[in-house]
């Protein structure tokens, strides 16, 4: 394993110098048509949000717009906007930033990882409780606790007898983290200690911790998904009606009817790895994200009369 | 003191900004522009808006800049990192079939990431897709009411 701290930070200047590259093209300033921008992001990137907030006041202050700008909004109306977006909720942005700290803790030595262990808040329900009473002050179970926490804000409104299910799930999920520690510690009956099989395992956690954090993501997907989850993990008990997926062409209802589906029937067959049945979630997750990436633009006037000029070609079914 | 710029205000304001400057690039907005181009240039912006707001942490929004803008020459293109390409490669080799083939063409950049992260970048590519709707939406309610209003 690379020493974590020298790779961490080459990535990260890596990143950095191209990401600068890139936002600094032509093509970015022509369509932004200001070297503000460059400057905004040659900083380095903890401190882009304070150069943002100026950029944003002098120009929201100027009001000296080109009056030959025929767009009917000006910015102080879009200062509203994006106020009142930033009030709504997106608590998923804190799901993904704990997926980020998360990721980036296993980077961090013992001691950076204790540190952050005081700073979270405390955990939100007795998961937590019994977290902190099984494991010790290790790396492995602040990123737990991390896990918890990020499992019990992605997912607030579960049913009782989830929480039950998901309890059962952290108790079984705090062992194997014990095992994770690649030192051999005594396993827990009926589970393999072999190394190949804790890396598998600890693989295969990953993976379905992602899933779990998509399902809540892709409106529609936890029904279709909760069978296939007690399925594969023998530990899950889930009491509420579950929709058993006959067909895959049931997700044909949820989105627009006009994308055809491009994946392939799930196979039945688990595969040796052991991973979740990714293909129903990935079916769902992609005729979300096709029908979410094809029409950016649903609002745009002039492009529907564009398309009664025949100029974008699409199904003949839409309208002026 | 740092304050958080959320990365909504991020996006709105790249957005907003670059629709401004919309018809000033291509010429100095010579004749009439199509309807057709216009889309694809707020299409672009709009993608464009949305990978600056996730900033360079994500593969897709790297990605996705790199094939927006013209790509320098002089930049090596981004290989996978060591122990992804093994894992990569490792599983095209096996034969192993997630069915994650076509999540990979929808999410930029995908081709190229490990099945964890490409979940994780999938999740994160939803998340900033669905602002990137909301927000056009938005602005696209508030200048109807204008367009209206004007109207009379």
């Amino acid at each position: 394993m690379a020493t974590p701290r020298s790779s961490a930070n080459v990535n990260e200047e890596f990143f950095l110098t191209d990401w600068n590259a890139l936002i600094s093209s032509d093509k970015i300033l022509e369509i932004s048509g200001s070297s503000n921008l460059s400057s905004y992001n040659a900083r380095s990137l903890p401190s882009n949000d304070s150069m943002g907030e100026k950029i944003m006041r002098p120009c929201f202050n100027n009001q000296s717009f080109p009056d030959e700008m025929e767009s009917s909004f000006d910015l102080s109306a879009a200062c509203q906007i994006h106020v009142s977006l930033s009030h709504s909720d997106f608590t998923l942005t804190n799901s993904c930033c704990i997926e980020r700290k998360h990721k980036g803790k296993k980077r961090k030595t013992v001691s950076e990882s204790g540190r952050v262990l005081p700073q979270s808040p405390s955990p939100k329900n007795a998961e937590g409780k019994e977290q902190s009473n099984v494991s010790p002050e290790s790396s492995k179970s602040s990123r737990e606790r991390e896990e918890m926490k990020q499992i019990a804000e992605v997912s607030p409104g579960l049913s009782s007898s989830k929480s039950a299910a998901k309890q059962a799930q952290l108790i079984s999920h705090d062992s194997d983290a014990l095992k994770e520690e690649y030192i051999h510690i005594r396993a827990k009956r009926g589970q393999a200690t072999n190394s190949h099989s804790l890396a598998e395992r600890v693989r295969r956690e990953k993976i379905s911790e992602r899933m779990r954090v998509l399902q809540n993501l892709v409106p529609g997907c936890s029904k279709f998904l909760s069978m296939k989850l007690a399925a594969v993990n023998p530990e899950l008990n889930f009491d509420n009606p579950h929709i058993f997926p006959k067909d895959i062409n049931v997700l044909g209802e949820a989105a627009n009817p006009g994308r055809a589906p491009e994946f392939k029937t799930p196979n039945p067959h688990l595969h040796g790895v052991g991973q979740i049945e990714p293909e129903i979630l990935m079916a769902t997750a992609i005729h979300q994200l096709c029908s979410m990436a094809q029409t950016p633009n649903v609002w745009d006037e002039e492009l529907q009369s564009a398309v009664q000029m025949g100029f974008i070609p699409q199904s003949p079914s839409s309208d002026g | 003191m740092k304050r958080n710029v959320s990365s909504t205000t991020i996006m709105a304001f790249h957005f907003l900004r670059s629709l401004l400057h919309l018809n000033s690039y291509g010429g100095g907005g010579g004749g009439g522009v199509s309807p057709l181009r216009r889309s694809l240039r707020i299409r672009q912006a709009a993608y464009t808006s949305m990978a600056v707001a996730a900033g360079p942490r994500r593969a897709w929004s790297t990605a996705l800049l790199r094939r927006l803008s013209p790509r320098r020459p002089h930049h090596r293109r981004a290989a996978p990192l060591r122990r992804n390409k093994i894992r990569v490669l490792g599983e095209v080799r096996r034969g192993v079939d997630d069915g994650d083939a076509a999540l990979r063409k929808v999410v930029p950049g995908g081709d190229r990431l490990d099945c964890c992260s490409l979940l994780e970048e999938t999740a994160s590519y939803i998340e900033f897709l669905s602002m990137q709707v909301e927000l056009m939406q938005r602005i696209s309610s508030r200048s109807a009411c204008i367009d209206l209003v004007r109207s009379f």
